[in-house]
């Protein structure tokens, strides 16, 4: 019984990779839902895992065909992807010589075909004349050849002026015989289909009213759910501590009550488990040990154990991938950590597996008529094997709907009847097998390479012509630099405020600021931590109240405890019996108040909820407890505040990564970035990237208070970064659902700073007033032509209104990254696509900086990128579907409605907007040198090879751009020709982007520039 | 069936319009939907949103109206079904103490819900529909509520139950929103057989379905006018009927799981409106009631019963849906027992206070992360299990019994199951096995064609 499990615990831990990246969702982090896969390139990651997870890898075929008739996929783009796919390929020759695959394949991609039953292609013959007519999307060569066909036979050398429609019913029917004549003989091949593992889908392609899985997930979600728990029953599970079998099996051993006919023998089961923990087995090894068991007895043979687990995690893919992440991450749990492992959970799914399909082979017994091998021990082995068997092979399609897609493909390549009946068999099965072999899949998926190249040609092209239009340097010393996160939806604010102020520089960093910490506000009950999910901070950071002002917080404490216990014994009261009955039917009417003006005005109430509240709190003034002066570890392992060594490192490190070490303006604004709305359970989803799903502003302050600290200054100096005795730092957050900016610690402004700071303010909130009005054109139900006022208005509303489902989109127009210095992109209108991170090739030697930044970016960036890219293409497979229906679920998830299976990735109200592309990397650096910095960093150089990322380099002296191309897994740059010279340039964003909802190309903003450009012959 | 002259003294206007309203809305937006034309999404919401709005008004002025008259009786006579000798089936509204104030709680409610729900439900594929079936649940509502016979009553009823079927399988794609959606809507249909055969023993009884031959006087202190025996019978078929809609031990499986549809729904139907529905027909026919003690004593027994198994089923949903649909469950079978102890006034504020309050906890239920975080600040920590504590008490065995017993939710489904739909379908199949019997011995053939013949559907 205690052989060891090292294989077993391999193939689970393999298995587990499959499992989404998702934790719990207070802290969103948008992750690659295919982490499993990313070791494999893109293309076929995409297909192998849409298989796994009964996904789809692309978008449907519907969506680029409208984007195809809107010219969002042009045909020279189809045509360079199909050269590309083919290679020496697109000129082998098809139909003996009359064509060429690569003429086929644009064909298909441009026009489509149908394909059909052959019962609807009778259909089709009999009750209507499509047959008889062209198709009416021909290309006119091709059309001009068919109708020329009749010419030839019938000597009617003016066929088209005639009678048009009766020569090209003719054409049609002709080539229609012609078609049913060389497909009759043939037949088409049976493809046999690899047969699934699981037992229950085996059962189900045999008798599709018997889904096992229908009856073991309503309870095993109800299990996982209660174990989970973080606080939403009153009643926590017993013996939660020693993890979930033991705790399902102590629950469900007893003898009590009926249960349903499948589940009789699970006692019994757990009573044997229950043992073996009463024992005192260690619970890793019980779980083994079941597992083992379990998969013999299920009849899976050991070669097949490793998919078998990994389909059975898969199956309930969100709620397994919670285990993992509370298993990996356990201070990621929101209220308190529980012991949870994957082998647990694996363990009590095969056991409820098994059970479940022990029942369903007796009920098949009559159906299959096995029943009679159903007796010894070996019978799910039996039925396992016999089922594989039986599992039904995939015809190929029959000769009628063979005949009518040879039809539409022969018109589509203008081959009239004669052509057809001139090919011999072989040739006539090349053709039908060219055209099988260009699936829905492969055209998906050069369709999905089209759309990623037109926006590519737009964006390349774009930042080409902004070379030569750059001006060379900035004129004078800057009136006030501003810091933001890299943040897609902060390219808007920093192009308002150049536009607005020609003076001001912009910068782009990762939004935690180089200071990664647990942070406790003043207001928080626990510190979460603040900086990318792959950092684990080693700092404690405090808020606490000024000295002067902390009896003062004591007292409103002290108000708010007793208002929060009166509150949540309010709405714990009102679900339970007695108490409930005696405040809802005293105290309920009172509720109409709020949901009354909650419902109908939001805006107002929360203008009073948030006077309230300032009333209660934010008047305490308060500092951040950031300096250290011992060695003291608190209990969880990381240090209170930073010394002043550290402090020095993070300001060095910032400065440097974004190029700013000399030329500092009198005031550096550090603006970190997080959302509020209201209602919504994803609402993390928005907050910062960088801070791990949390709100950076904190990140913020913390810098703006160590770059202001002559300490930390002296320090710096003497390690040559001088910072001017007159440059002060200010800390903010700016709330990307209200546009508006908060800034921290202005109290601490030196006097003489008071009129540069009240003017930068000034602007920053004219800038995001900008902002909001550039954002609500993607909202339906603002007018184009929104004012100022109103659009800032507009978004207000939607950060306070309940009843709104997309109170900002996120990052929901993210699709490209520029890694370079701002001057090269200054001016340009990147429509809220592109994060954009600062870095200066001139100060980087050594390629340092280039590294440490791509090392963070390269994750960040490719993680949303990706997360938003799946979430959209499918939206149920890998994105939490539809809002409407969510249901919070422990405090760490949603489900749709009472018991599904925990919806990972994004809703679909945050992406209905977003095009699905990869992220298009451009870096400013010459290609060696990028070549070189990605050999250290292999986790970023596997994105880049295995294409997950499309990289470009920058060439810094030459301004010329290289697309990365890959073979054989080493980074190749390749020239990129830029297709157009010209860009459109317009006096404002504004004028630029009203009037449409969509995306809305790149454009020159003339307000955007410090100086006039050096060059405008190129503009259009 | 004939109509009458259309009432014109003001209050009969004002309660026909509290009916009208949704009709128009429903007939404005599912007509140019029927033609393939539906209305654009503010068109919608404003033409929804003005037929409840206006009923809303109207109802108001229609209690003033009859506040200043001591809450009288107002019958508004609107036509006949029918009449054969002395049985007639009448078309009545009233607006008495119990109708007029429901009118305007649940329609005040479906406004809000409405304004909601026009921009929670924004570029939906559903949105039409949605709206249709708001209307059409308004429609069944104030039917139900404004009947003055238990002709019309049931056709509301039976109006709330499809919408709120259609409802929870709102998302049809979804198996497990169909698989809810039938499971509510074949309770109700069981529990509607309550409903049905009170009509007909009121029919049998008094010769008519009016409530006016039921029982006489103002609400609450009207008199009834059957015979105890008669009246026990109505009563525990009435009480019958109104255990599937609230939602009542051994019915109440449906209840947690019929928030599969979009959250505003939940909200007014399974929250605030549609579990209450049970009570008010029994308020509505409280002196049937009163003249029947017995039946009281079920209310109670079956109102406890529920409340109980409620609570403690309640305290271990991990999710928040659930967890508010057994607090309203408990609700509901605290207002039944209420009713069972003859009280009238108390149960009908029960009945409006809680669906307020409880409307607002759905609506507001995707903010639990906010709120629980803010209400942890408050604190300075995570709000402990402290409600159980006395549980905790128990043996550690027992507990984990009980614990069981609450996760598996009462073992409902096996119940249901077991008495229900085991036996029904054993039934169904020995029928079935039957008939084929009798047609081969009628037939007089071989095993193999019989099969053969009578899937066909051809006896001869």
């Amino acid at each position: 019984m205690h052989q060891p499990h090292t294989d077993l615990e391999r193939m689970i831990a393999a298995a587990a990779r499959f499992l989404p990246p998702q934790g719990p969702i207070d802290a969103f982090v948008a992750q690659n839902p295919l982490q499993g896969f990313e070791h494999l390139p893109f293309e076929e990651a995409v297909v192998r895992a849409a298989r796994l997870y009964s996904a789809q890898p692309f978008l449907p075929e519907s969506v680029y065909r409208e984007e195809l008739a809107k010219s969002r996929i042009r045909a020279i783009d189809l045509e360079a992807v199909l050269a590309d796919d083919l290679g020496d390929r697109d000129r082998a020759p098809l139909a003996g010589g009359q064509t060429t695959l690569g003429r086929l394949h644009l064909q298909l991609l441009l026009h489509g075909v149908r394909l059909e039953s052959d019962a609807a292609v009778r259909w089709t013959l009999t009750e209507s004349r499509s047959i008889e007519v062209l198709r009416d999307d021909l290309e006119p060569q091709a059309r001009s050849r068919l109708l020329a066909s009749v010419g030839r036979d019938s000597d009617d050398a003016s066929a088209g002026s005639c009678a048009p429609t009766a020569i090209e019913g003719r054409v049609a029917s002709e080539l229609w015989h012609a078609c049913v004549e060389m497909t009759a003989l043939s037949r088409s091949a049976v493809v046999s289909v690899q047969p699934p593992l699981r037992h229950r889908d085996l059962l189900l392609a045999s008798v599709s009213t018997l889904d096992t899985d229908a009856l073991v997930h309503p309870l095993l979600i109800r299990m996982v759910a209660a174990f989970l728990d973080q606080g939403v029953a009153a009643w926590p599970m017993p013996d939660r501590d020693q993890g979930l079998l033991a705790a399902v099996a102590g629950v469900y051993s007893g003898r009590l009550g009926p249960v349903q006919p499948w589940s009789r023998p699970l006692s019994g089961r757990l009573r044997h488990i229950r043992e073996a923990f009463d024992r005192g087995n260690d619970g890793k090894t019980i779980a083994l040990d079941v597992i083992a068991s379990e998969l013999r007895q299920l009849g899976v043979p050991e070669s097949a154990w490793q998919d078998f687990i990994a389909e059975s995690l898969v199956a309930l893919k969100g709620w397994a991938g919670m285990v993992r992440q509370l298993e990996e991450r356990p201070d990621r749990a929101p209220v308190e950590a529980v012991p949870a492992r994957v082998v647990d959970f694996l363990a009590l799914r095969l056991l409820l597996d098994r059970t479940a399909t022990e029942w369903a082979a007796g009920q098949l017994g009559h159906v299959l008529a096995i029943d009679d091998k159903l007796t010894d021990d070996a019978t799910l082995a039996a039925m396992w094997t016999e089922l594989r068997d039986r599992y039904p092979p995939r015809r190929g399609p029959g000769s009628l709907a063979r005949a009518f897609l040879l039809h539409q493909v022969s018109q589509l390549l203008g081959l009239a009847a004669d052509d057809i009946r001139t090919l011999n068999d072989n040739e006539i099965l090349a053709l039908e097998h060219a055209v099988a072999a260009f699936d829905s899949i492969a055209q998906r998926r050069l369709f999905h390479l089209a759309y990623e190249r037109r926006f590519r040609v737009e964006m390349l092209d774009a930042l080409a012509s902004q070379w030569s239009a750059a001006p060379a340097t900035a004129a004078g010393r800057p009136r006030a630099q501003a810091v933001f996160c890299i943040d897609d939806r902060c390219e808007s604010i920093r192009r308002a405020l150049e536009e607005l102020a020609s003076d001001v520089e912009t910068f782009g960093t990762a939004g935690f600021f180089a200071v990664p910490m647990y942070f406790r506000g003043i207001n928080d009950w626990h510190a979460v931590p603040l900086c990318p999910i792959v950092m684990r901070p080693g700092h404690t950071v405090t808020e606490l109240p000024e000295d002067r002002a902390a009896a003062d917080h004591r007292f409103r404490q002290s108000v708010r405890r007793s208002l929060g216990r009166l509150r949540g014994g309010m709405s714990e009261g009102s679900r339970s019996l007695l108490r409930g009955g005696l405040l809802t039917s005293v105290g309920g009417a009172l509720a109409a108040v709020p949901l009354v003006a909650q419902v109908v005005f939001p805006r107002l109430t929360s203008r009073v909820a948030s006077s309230a509240a300032d009333f209660a709190r934010r008047r305490i003034p308060t500092r951040l407890d950031l300096k250290r002066d011992n060695d003291a570890r608190l209990p969880d392992g990381t240090r209170q505040g930073f010394d002043l060594d550290e402090m020095a490192a993070i300001v060095r490190r910032l400065l440097e990564d974004i190029g700013l070490t000399a030329g500092f303006s009198r005031l550096v604004a550090i603006i970190g970035h997080g959302s509020t709305s209201l209602n919504n359970p994803h609402e993390s989803a928005y907050d910062c990237g960088a801070c791990g799903g949390g709100r950076g502003g904190p990140n913020a302050r913390a810098f703006a208070t160590m770059a202001n600290d002559p300490a930390v200054r002296a320090r710096l100096a003497t390690a040559g970064l001088t910072i001017p005795d007159d440059v002060v730092f200010v800390g903010g957050m700016q709330d990307t659902c209200t546009s508006g900016i908060a800034w921290f610690d202005t109290d601490r402004i030196p006097v003489h700073h008071h009129a540069d700071f009240e003017s930068f303010r000034r602007l920053c909130a004219e800038a995001g007033g900008l902002d909001a009005q550039e954002r609500c054109r993607r909202f339906d139900s603002v007018p184009f032509d929104v004012p100022v006022a109103e659009a800032v208005r507009c978004v207000e509303v939607r950060s306070a209104d309940l009843a709104q489902v997309r109170p900002e989109y996120g990052h929901a127009s993210n699709a490209a990254c520029i890694v370079g210095r701002r001057r090269l992109t200054r001016g340009l209108f990147l429509d809220r696509r592109s994060f954009l991170v600062s870095y200066d090739p001139d100060h980087d030697p050594d390629g340092g900086i280039l590294e440490r930044t791509l090392a963070a970016v390269g994750p960040v960036c490719g993680g949303i990128n990706l997360a938003y890219l799946f979430s959209r293409v499918d939206p149920l497979g890998y994105g939490a579907g539809t809002k409407l229906p969510h249901n919070i679920t422990a405090l760490i998830g949603v489900m749709d409605g009472h018991a599904s299976d925990l919806r990972t990735g994004l809703p679909f109200q945050g992406v209905d907007i977003h095009e699905p592309l990869r992220l298009l990397m451009v870096v400013e650096a010459a290609p060696e040198r990028i070549r070189d910095v990605l050999e250290r960093l292999p986790a970023v150089k596997n994105m880049v090879t295995k294409r997950w990322i499309q990289l470009v380099a920058w060439h810094p002296d030459t301004g010329g751009l290289a697309m990365q191309e890959t073979d054989a897994g080493e980074i190749a740059f390749v020239p990129y020709k830029p297709e157009s010279q010209s860009i459109p340039v317009v006096p404002s964003s504004a004028t630029w982007y009203r009037g449409h909802r969509g995306n809305v190309p790149p454009a020159r903003v003339d307000a955007g520039y410090p100086t006039a450009p050096r060059d405008r012959a190129t503009s259009s | 069936m004939t109509i009458t002259v259309f009432p014109t003294d003001p209050v009969s206007v004002l309660v026909v319009w509290q009916l009208v309203a949704p009709v128009a809305a429903l007939a404005g937006i599912g007509l140019p939907a029927l033609l393939g034309r539906p209305l654009s999404e503010r068109a919608t919401t404003r033409l929804v949103g003005t037929a409840f709005t206006t009923g809303f008004i109207a109802a108001l002025v229609t209690l003033a109206a009859i506040a200043s008259q001591d809450f009288a009786a107002h019958v508004v006579h609107l036509g006949r079904l029918f009449a054969v000798g002395h049985h007639a089936a009448t078309i009545e509204l009233v607006a008495d103490g119990l109708s007029v104030p429901y009118v305007c709680f649940s329609t005040g409610l479906c406004a809000l819900v409405n304004a909601f729900a026009g921009k929670y439900l924004h570029r939906e594929p559903g949105f039409t529909r949605f709206f249709i079936l708001l209307a059409l649940f308004g429609t069944g509502m104030n039917l139900m509520v404004l009947a003055g016979s238990i002709d019309v009553l049931f056709a509301g009823w039976e109006f709330l139950g499809i919408s709120s079927a259609l409802l929870i399988g709102f998302f049809h794609e979804r198996r497990n929103a169909v698989d809810a959606a039938l499971r509510a809507f074949t309770t109700y249909r069981i529990c509607d057989v309550g409903l049905f055969a009170a009509s007909v023993v009121i029919h049998q009884a008094t010769g008519s379905g009016d409530f006016e031959r039921l029982f006489t006087g103002t609400w609450p202190h009207a008199t009834c006018l059957v015979p105890v025996s008669t009246a026990l019978f109505i009563s525990v078929l009435l009480v019958f009927a109104a255990l599937g809609k609230s939602a009542q031990v051994p019915f109440s499986s449906w209840l947690p799981r019929a928030m599969e549809g979009p959250t505003p729904s939940s909200a007014i139907f399974y929250g605030a409106l549609s579990i209450h529905a049970g009570a008010y027909v029994l308020l509505r026919c409280e002196s049937v009631l009163d003249a029947a003690p017995a039946a009281g004593w079920l209310l109670i027994a079956i109102g406890a019963g529920t409340a109980l198994h409620a609570a403690i089923v309640g305290s271990v949903q991990t999710d928040l849906k659930s967890m508010l649909a057994y607090a309203s469950m408990t609700q509901a079978g605290l207002i039944l027992a209420e009713i069972g102890l003859g009280w009238r006034v108390v149960p009908l504020v029960h009945v409006i206070s809680h669906a307020i309050l409880r409307s607002l906890q759905i609506l507001r239920s995707p903010s639990a992360m906010h709120d629980r975080h803010e209400l942890a600040a408050a604190l300075g920590g995570h709000p402990g299990p402290s409600e159980w504590s006395l549980l905790r008490l128990l043996p550690r065995g027992v507990a984990r019994g009980l614990y069981h017993v609450a996760l598996e939710r009462g073992f409902d489904e096996s119940f249901v199951s077991a008495l229900f739909v085991r036996p029904l379908l054993a039934t169904l199949t020995s029928a079935d096995a039957l008939e084929r019997r009798w047609v081969a011995f009628l037939g007089g053939s071989s095993a193999d064609t019989r099969s053969r013949r009578s899937s066909n559907g051809s006896i001869q």
